[in-house]
């Protein structure tokens, strides 16, 4: 299993508690950033993938043309066969970009080649044309940054549209067909009340999404949101009230917890995402876009002009962990898996019986105290201590 | 014997000693002009504090103006106020001491102290007045006082400036004329008091010593008074002021002798060596071993320093035998050291030390005094640590140690010192005015108080204008409680503490709320309490902490998401474990800064 990420570092407008890398007002780079994109996959051009992600910034920004000619372009494979009998057109996706004809057989199209597909879209751009496109070129996921259903809490944050632009947009994509639509969601919004979240949740789950991200607001360091937090922010015993009462409509309406900020029907959960968790392998193209491959974890530099001019030299950071540690970050990155857990058999089989047994003793320890639950070899975090898991996870890791 | 002469100078703090001392160097020839500040504080900390902290002798030549040719032995002494029994026994080894009075200062707390020492030792006394160069010098007003508070004869006090060396001369003319010759036959059986000791790794322990009787060469033996050992000499000789080998050390002479003692514990300043020969021989009046009044826990921040702080305390003490050191282990902070040391300014000065010259990181513990617990089967014990004592039931009464302590302080301030000394159960004894512009307050004074923060607070109220001294008087018995903290059911016991009665409520409160403000949230609710045995009598609770979680994840950048749970994680590891709460360092430096 390996995944590929694009980041989109595009905007048209940073939202308040933003500090991921996108820049508003650059959309007039957007042609050659997709130029840029393609010039650095070619740089993996042997590297076969299952899951694609466009994630941002906000990929729907793209337009129907960026988003055909990156697809077009990306210098990467897909490792599953051809699901469809569509013959071998879209295999080899320009797997040598010197070969023209090649080239032309998959011109805007992922074909069936990726298990799963996703694109981050933004309501306001979640135009029926744009859904069109991503329907051709192979999406079978999307994912919306709906965040609430309550103009106030939007507008709070510089979110640029509406609670009725977001159900449309959710409308729109349910109506296209595609295998799974996902939204976001965050919790602790200024103002928010039980009230206004559940009439949110009511109203998406309604609209019959399959997936849900839930997030809760931080003031991340140097975001506008935290240099001046609004009087109305809900206390951090309010936004666990809220993300308990999130949970529990949830799962009464058929929702699995699957992982920390995730929930979904069963069956669809995000396979990118749960690859993260699962310490697997990915690949992830942009400005500060991170992999993960071959043991190595390394990131782009978040700089949208050096990218532009030299895409595959923006490498800035690589780390190489012993298997030691590498085994307590994977113990701690499947934690995160509420119901599948870890499985310290496998994590013995894969790193070593003395790489893991110091982790499993501090795991053991911490079943003892109630934050982890065992059974046989596999270790969950207790529900009630997913809002205070960062302590947890830190002794998990602790050397 | 007749042309030498043994002195000492004895003065307040700052009022120019070392200055003075640097000079008569100098004027013998001992030394070139300023090529060294303060020759015998060779100490950093001695110099930046204006402490000396280790006694150290001069032998010097002295032409004096008559032609005759002379041999002055200067006998340094610790000049702070927890070294009382070294100075007396510097000032023993002496036949004269130059009193040194700050012009501009005046006599102060120390000067009366160190005179009566004096004093009592039976020295001819030299009062000199300092620092004359002064434009704020007050020679009338320092005369005066020299004569209400000591009965010196002021009117002919030297009057000198060290700082340009005015009257130095005439000081040595002064001291070879007023300093009696030393007394003593190289005849009778060997008699020598030791005044202080130096540790040479080669060499082993190196006492100095003052004979007063007999003499002392190359393969004698010796027998240490005390303890009846006997050492067989291997070197003596004088400083001047590096070690200086001799054929004979005799009768009135000033010097060292070396005998291969490797035990830093076998010498005692004041003790005397003798003949083993004449084992009759009498020891020199007024020996004691000292004992320390002041403890306290060190605990390194890192456990795994222990073994380091181990060597650096085996180290240290070579220097300054005055510590005392054991093993100790507290469930909180686990293995460290409970220290010793004869007074607050002491142990200031050794944690100081500790620190800078062996680069230990420290917890030091609330310090504590030795109490006389008298338990109900008619037994007593003496507890220097609040966490040994015994259960309250078995308890019948309590002493804690008094001491006298002399204040000198300009008028206006004398309410606010008052004031000062009534919040640390201070009970006045007496209020002399030695001027018109200044009081003398002497006070019995409970030495457990005057630790916690009494001498920054009496310079701070007094603007500095405050000198105190003091000396132990006692054991009287009070109401005391040992108060425990309690976090989550744990009793801390580097947290204990002994408290009045009256106050251990108040004081408890203030603890517990600093000790919440502290103590980080954690997954589960922290219930703090202070009790006096099993009666809680202060409680806050840390509730739980509620959220920390990292929801995002972007992109996969699992590296980032893996170091800030990693700095959480370092973070941990510098919290001591109480239980399951983890507990910053910080809050076992609570206690010291309760008060303020």
């Amino acid at each position: 299993m390996r995944g590929l990420y694009v980041h989109i570092p595009f905007c048209v407008k940073k939202c308040s508690y933003c500090d991921f890398y996108s820049l508003p007002g650059r959309l007039d780079s957007l042609g050659p950033y997709v130029q840029a994109v393609m010039k650095e996959s070619h740089k993996y051009a042997k590297m076969s993938f299952d899951t694609l992600y466009l994630g941002g910034g906000t990929p729907s920004l793209l337009g129907a043309k960026n988003l055909k000619l990156l697809i077009d372009g990306l210098g990467v494979e897909s490792s599953s066969p051809l699901a469809g009998g569509d013959s071998c057109e879209g295999v080899r996706m320009n797997k040598f970009h010197s070969h023209p004809d090649l080239s032309h057989q998959g011109r805007g199209k992922l074909q069936n080649n990726f298990t799963e597909a996703t694109i981050e879209m933004n309501p306001e751009s979640t135009t029926p044309e744009f859904l069109e496109t991503v329907k051709e070129t192979g999406f079978n996921r999307v994912s919306i940054g709906v965040q609430s259903l309550s103009d106030d809490e939007l507008r709070s944050v510089g979110r640029i549209h509406t609670a009725a632009q977001a159900i449309s947009a959710v409308k729109r994509a349910q109506k296209a067909g595609f295998h799974a639509v996902s939204t976001d969601l965050i919790i602790g919004l200024p103002g928010q009340t039980w009230k206004i979240l559940n009439k949110t949740l009511e109203t998406l789950v309604g609209l019959g999404i399959h997936h849900l991200s839930v997030y809760c607001l931080s003031l991340e360091d140097g975001t506008p949101l935290a240099k001046n937090p609004p009087d109305n922010l809900p206390s951090d015993d309010t936004q666990v009230e809220l993300y308990d009462k999130t949970r529990t409509f949830l799962i009464g309406r058929g929702f699995i917890h699957y992982e920390i900020s995730n929930f979904a029907l069963k069956g669809y959960e995000c396979k990118h995402n749960l690859n993260y968790w699962h310490g697997g392998e990915y690949l992830g193209l942009g400005p500060s876009a991170a992999s993960h491959l071959d043991g190595k974890r390394f990131r782009n530099n978040a700089d949208l002009n050096t990218y532009l001019q030299n895409p595959i030299g923006q490498i800035e950071y690589i780390e190489e962990l012993n298997a030691q540690n590498k085994a307590a970050e994977e113990a701690m990155l499947r934690l995160r898996l509420l119901e599948e857990g870890l499985d310290t058999h496998e994590l013995t089989t894969k790193y070593g019986v003395e790489n893991v047994q110091d982790v499993i003793s501090r795991l053991d320890g911490m079943v003892c105290e109630g934050l982890l639950t065992c059974e046989n070899s596999r270790y969950r975090l207790s529900p009630s201590r997913i809002m205070t898991s960062n302590p947890i996870f830190a002794r998990v890791l602790l050397k | 014997m007749e042309n030498i002469r043994n002195f000492c100078i004895i003065a307040h703090i700052d009022h120019g000693k070392s200055t003075l001392a640097d000079r008569i160097l100098e004027l013998t020839g001992v030394i070139h002009t300023t090529e060294n500040a303060q020759v015998l504080d060779s100490m950093d900390l001695e110099r930046e504090r204006g402490i000396t902290i280790k006694a150290k002798s001069v032998r010097m030549p002295y032409k004096s103006q008559d032609g005759k040719e002379y041999i002055l032995n200067l006998i340094d002494t610790p000049g702070h106020v927890d070294f009382n029994y070294e100075v007396s026994r510097s000032l023993k080894a002496c036949e004269g001491a130059v009193l040194l009075v700050d012009a501009s200062q005046g006599v102060e707390a120390q000067t009366i102290a160190n005179a009566y020492l004096a004093i009592d030792a039976g020295l001819e006394i030299i009062p000199v007045i300092n620092k004359i160069d002064l434009p704020n010098a007050m020679i009338d007003e320092c005369r005066q006082q020299l004569e209400d508070s000591l009965g010196l004869p002021g009117k002919t006090a030297l009057l000198v400036s060290a700082k340009d060396g005015t009257g130095v001369p005439d000081l040595l003319e002064a001291i070879v004329t007023l300093v009696p010759p030393p007394k003593g036959s190289i005849e009778e059986p060997l008699k020598c008091l030791i005044f202080d000791s130096f540790y040479d790794t080669y060499r082993g322990v190196i006492p100095h010593i003052r004979v007063f009787s007999g003499s002392l060469k190359h393969g004698d033996k010796i027998m240490i008074k005390s303890t009846g050992q006997i050492h067989e000499v291997d070197e003596v000789g004088y400083f001047t002021p590096q070690l200086t080998p001799s054929e004979i050390l005799s009768a009135g002479e000033v010097g060292y002798a070396g005998a291969i003692i490797k035990k830093v514990g076998s010498i005692h300043v004041g003790d005397t060596i003798i003949s083993p020969d004449h084992p009759e021989t009498e020891g020199i009046h007024g020996f004691r071993h000292t004992q320390p009044m002041v403890f306290c826990g060190i605990y390194p921040i890192n456990t795994n320093d222990y073994v380091k702080l181990t060597a650096a305390l085996e180290k240290f003490q070579l220097n300054d035998s005055s510590i005392v050191y054991e093993k100790e282990s507290s469930a909180a902070l686990g293995w460290g050291y409970r220290l010793g040391f004869m007074g607050m300014l002491h142990m200031e000065i050794t944690l100081e030390r500790l620190k800078r010259e062996y680069g230990q990181e420290l917890i030091a513990t609330m310090p504590s005094v030795i109490y006389k617990v008298y338990t109900t089967d008619g037994e007593f014990q003496l507890i220097d640590n609040p966490s040994k004592f015994p259960d309250p039931g078995r308890i019948d009464h309590i002493e804690e140690p008094i001491v006298t302590l002399r204040v000198i302080v300009p008028n206006e301030f004398v309410g606010p010192i008052m004031e000062l000394s009534d919040a640390k159960r201070a009970k006045l004894e007496g209020m002399e005015h030695s001027d018109k512009r200044r009081a003398l307050l002497t006070y019995e004074f409970p030495l457990a108080e005057m630790i916690t923060g009494y001498y920054d607070k009496l310079k701070s109220v007094s603007r500095g204008y405050a000198s105190m001294d003091y000396d132990f008087l006692g054991y009287r018995s009070g109401d005391f409680v040992k108060v425990d903290i309690l976090v989550k059911e744990n009793q801390v016991d580097a947290l204990s503490f002994i408290s009045v009665r009256e106050t251990a409520q108040s004081r408890s409160r203030v603890l517990i709320h600093k000790l919440r403000k502290l103590i980080p949230r954690q997954m589960f609710e922290i219930p703090l309490q202070a009790a006096i045995g099993s009666k809680v009598i202060a409680r806050e609770d840390i509730v739980a902490l509620r959220k920390d979680v990292l929801a995002k994840c972007y992109g996969g950048d699992i590296t980032r998401k893996r170091k800030l749970l990693e700095k959480q994680a370092e973070g941990k590891k510098k919290m001591k474990m109480v239980g399951a709460v983890e507990v910053p360092q910080e809050a076992f430096l609570l206690l010291l800064k309760m008060e303020e």
